[in-house]
């Protein structure tokens, strides 16, 4: 096996907190690997959300990368210096309808 | 129960519905259904209740409908639609938040001004405001509404929940419902029809066929040459957000319909046609129509663009060749009814209501005898079965 084919760990950082993580790894698997699961909430209801279909349809695992609200964590790729934050969807204050 | 009182041929919302309105008043019913029920166009439509006047033309129709015609089996389906979770005991996420048909140009606000004295003498209020005024109701609409008619009757219900919602009360009145059942043949047999499908058969002196895009093909197997024009068309489902609005808006020059469900999804259709009709699978949605869609829409409701596009997807619609309703006993046929056409999610519950009266004998609510099938035989297509 040669040795180009192994991972090369890079810093990322998680809502705030600097971390390892591979480059090219999904950002999905990146968060999932530092224990956190809930990404986000319903906007609607305010349920915690998470992965679900893995594969970019659900829309369900949006966080914000570099600055970028609405990213899909499980198709982005991990890169040196990315800035992820979870809960950044704006949440309704008051229910009503 | 292989001799019933009718056999239903199609579980969409209409054949739902009918099952419903002839069990209650005491016909044994079976339905038949092809697939899973639900799973064509009465599961993939937007879910409109259009109790204003409709925009006439969706996105390349070639023949505009007669809206004004509508009008009162519109005022129909409001009082049905008043009613319905109350009757079948269910929720079906029913939503009477009114709504606005806007217009962009002075054409367009003059046929708002026309419809809203055909929707005054059906007795249908609508109200025609200025863009400003709309603007003040519903601010999220942009500067290009030049003026809208408002209708409080207008709202939505859940297409996933309805037709569910009418079998499982046809069931509870003793109806049968066979999914996967497709029909293979009909024969005359006396006076009744013999259904088939392989080697199961149900035999009744009245069919129901409605079978949405399929009708040509059911109506034929009883030697009954019907003309239909089925296409597909598709519907845009955005992310989520916090309720924002609680109103329909339309287009009065251009398909469009949105509305922001239960869920806090935001549905954007219109009838804007998908790629291609596939009366075998799934129909396959058309990328210029969702662009055309989107762009209308952002243009009328500007908030739409900071959202993301979720899903689309696209299901037929059983359109007719006149574009208008099809509905009643076929001539020359005794005992085999048929009802589709174009807006048959709002008027599902007059339809079924309708059927149920005219195999009862009655004399339906409104007048429907225009909207027969006789205009859709082909001339030589009345000859009957041959037992």
């Amino acid at each position: 096996m040669s040795t180009n084919s192994l991972p090369q760990t890079v810093t990322v950082t998680i809502d705030g907190t600097p971390g390892q993580a591979w480059a090219g790894q999904s950002v999905t698997a990146a968060l999932v690997s530092a224990g956190i699961w809930p990404l986000r909430r319903n906007p609607v209801n305010g349920q915690l959300r998470g992965p679900f279909c893995g594969m970019g349809v659900c829309l369900e695992c949006e966080v914000t990368i570099n600055g970028r609200p609405g990213s899909r964590s499980c198709t982005a790729h991990v890169t040196d210096g990315m800035d992820i934050r979870t809960h950044t969807e704006p949440l309704q204050t008051a229910a009503h309808g | 129960m292989t001799q019933p009182d009718v056999v239903v041929i199609g579980a969409g919302i209409l054949g739902a519905s009918a099952a419903f309105h002839l069990a209650e008043r005491g016909y044994r019913v079976v339905v038949l259904e092809r697939g899973a029920p639900n799973r064509e166009g009465s599961g993939t439509t937007a879910g409109n209740l259009h109790i204003q006047a409709i925009h006439t033309r969706r996105p390349g129709q070639e023949v505009p409908v007669d809206s004004a015609r509508l009008l009162p089996l519109q005022r129909r389906a409001s009082d049905h639609w008043s009613q319905i979770e109350e009757r079948l005991g269910a929720d079906v996420e029913l939503r009477r938040g009114g709504g606005f048909m806007v217009a962009e140009t002075a054409d367009q606000e003059e046929e708002l001004r026309e419809k809203h004295e055909w929707e005054r003498r059906a007795g249908i209020p609508t109200e025609v405001l200025t863009g400003d005024e709309a603007r003040k109701q519903l601010p999220l609409l942009s500067d290009r509404v030049r003026a809208a008619s408002w209708c409080s009757l207008d709202g939505y219900a859940n297409p996933l929940l309805i037709t569910p919602a009418y079998l499982a009360a046809a069931r509870r009145l003793g109806v049968e419902v066979h999914a996967f059942t497709p029909v293979t043949g009909i024969q005359q047999v006396g006076d009744d029809y013999k259904v088939l499908s392989g080697d199961r058969s149900w035999t009744a002196p009245v069919v129901v066929n409605v079978a949405g895009p399929w009708i040509t093909e059911i109506s034929a197997l009883a030697g009954i040459q019907i003309r239909m024009s089925p296409v597909a068309i598709q519907m845009h489902v955005t992310v989520r957000v916090p309720p924002v609005m609680h109103h329909l808006v339309q287009h009065i020059g251009e398909g469009m319909s949105v509305k922001q469900v239960s869920a806090g999804n935001l549905l954007i259709g219109g009838g804007w046609p998908a790629a291609a009709l596939d009366m075998a699978g799934r129909s396959t949605v058309s990328v210029p129509s969702m662009a055309g869609n989107l762009a209308q829409a952002g243009r009328i409701l500007p908030f739409l663009g900071e959202l993301r596009l979720l899903r689309m997807w696209a299901g037929p619609l059983a359109a007719t060749p006149d574009e208008m309703p099809v509905i009643g006993e076929v001539p020359g046929h005794p005992g085999f009814f048929v009802a589709g056409g174009t807006y048959a999610f709002t008027l599902a519950p007059v339809w079924g209501d309708t059927l149920a009266r005219q195999i009862a004998g009655e004399a339906p609510a409104d007048p429907v005898d225009d909207l027969g099938p006789g205009r859709l035989l082909h001339d030589d297509a009345t000859t009957p079965v041959s037992p």
